[in-house]
């Protein structure tokens, strides 16, 4: 597989789509994940997902294989998911970080996703992306501050107040 | 729900999440088509910067007080040494350039704008050479287009000497 996933890099850095179509289809749950646990929105993940992979193509001619094209490829996403998050938290002119979408929502975006993940979707938006960011992508809290633009100790706080919520709405069901 | 609990519900979410749809139909028109190489074009740029520091040198030396007696006057002191310091500095920033940076695509056309303002500085020194303002001025914009270079380019590393 992953020589497989190399030569379609290779392939693709010299423009062909094909290989680059290969490559999308090996990756693109990943990248959709990131994003719909972040955004909490099916048609804004959609979207953050094929706004990565255009990235990723441009920036593709620029990977040198320092890294695992996969580990290139989530940094992209990631920084890009969290970019637009913090874009959506900016566009609703009120701190997010205490709001939380109404249950029937959630239900309705992901009525057929796991409880954890339903549960995550609830979480206040600071609090679930950084439960999503250490939890499920494996980013320290130094990087998950740097990222969202927040103190260290918010980021574990964050943390810490999302398990609460989390274990308190799951012992419920 | 206990902590451990927790931590095993984690563990057991799926790494992958499939779309409902399938995105290719709204990347594939996107995706622009690859000019033939990169690098080259960048190599290209950089010998350019180099081949300019090379003559800016040449002339400089022969300016020098001493090496040549007929043109000493041509450029004020103040000026040749800004001169000196920022190209040689911009090429050598040029010439380690690997790749470019996502969002400037268009960054020589950002540094003509700044050669174009820097020669236009220079020309108005050649009506007051070494006026102060103008100097200053043509050391700003050396330095923005010295700042920008550095946000719009990825370096190759310097080897330890």
């Amino acid at each position: 597989m992953a020589m497989e996933i190399a030569q379609a890099v290779a392939a693709a850095k010299e423009g062909d789509k094909k290989a680059f179509y290969q490559l999308y289809q090996q990756f693109v749950g990943r990248v959709y994940a990131i994003c719909w646990r972040l955004l909490g929105n099916k048609q804004k993940a959609e979207d953050a997902s094929q706004e990565i992979f255009i990235k990723v193509w441009q920036q593709l001619p620029a990977f040198r294989g320092d890294s695992s094209f996969g580990t290139w490829l989530h940094t992209i996403a990631t920084r890009t998911a969290i970019d637009l998050w913090r874009q959506e938290k900016h566009l609703r002119l009120i701190d997010s970080s205490d709001e939380q979408p109404e249950l029937a929502d959630v239900a309705t975006e992901c009525s057929s996703a796991a409880p954890l993940e339903q549960a995550i979707q609830r979480l206040p938006a600071q609090a679930r992306a950084v439960f999503v960011l250490f939890a499920l992508e494996g980013y320290q809290h130094q990087e998950i501050a740097t990222m969202l633009g927040i103190a260290e100790g918010t980021s574990k706080a964050q943390y810490f107040r999302a398990r609460q919520l989390l274990q308190e709405w799951l012992a419920d069901e | 729900m206990n902590e451990q609990q927790l931590d095993k519900a984690i563990s057991a979410l799926a790494p992958d999440i499939m779309p409902e749809r399938d995105l290719w139909a709204g990347i594939e028109p996107q995706l622009a088509e690859r000019s033939p190489k990169v690098k080259p074009v960048l190599w290209h740029w950089a010998t350019a910067a180099m081949l300019g520091l090379a003559c800016l040198v040449s002339w400089q030396l022969a300016l020098l007080p001493g090496t040549s007696g007929s043109t000493q006057a041509s450029m004020p002191t103040a000026e040749l040494m800004l001169l000196q310091v920022y190209e040689t500095q911009k090429a050598k920033q040029l010439s380690q350039t690997v790749a470019i940076a996502e969002g400037f695509d268009n960054w020589q056309q950002q540094l003509q704008v700044w050669d174009q303002a820097i020669a236009q500085v220079r020309h108005a020194l050649q009506f007051y050479p070494d006026e102060p303002q103008l100097l200053a001025q043509l050391q700003s914009l050396y330095q923005q287009q010295l700042a920008y270079i550095q946000r719009a380019t990825l370096q190759q590393p310097l080897a330890m000497s």
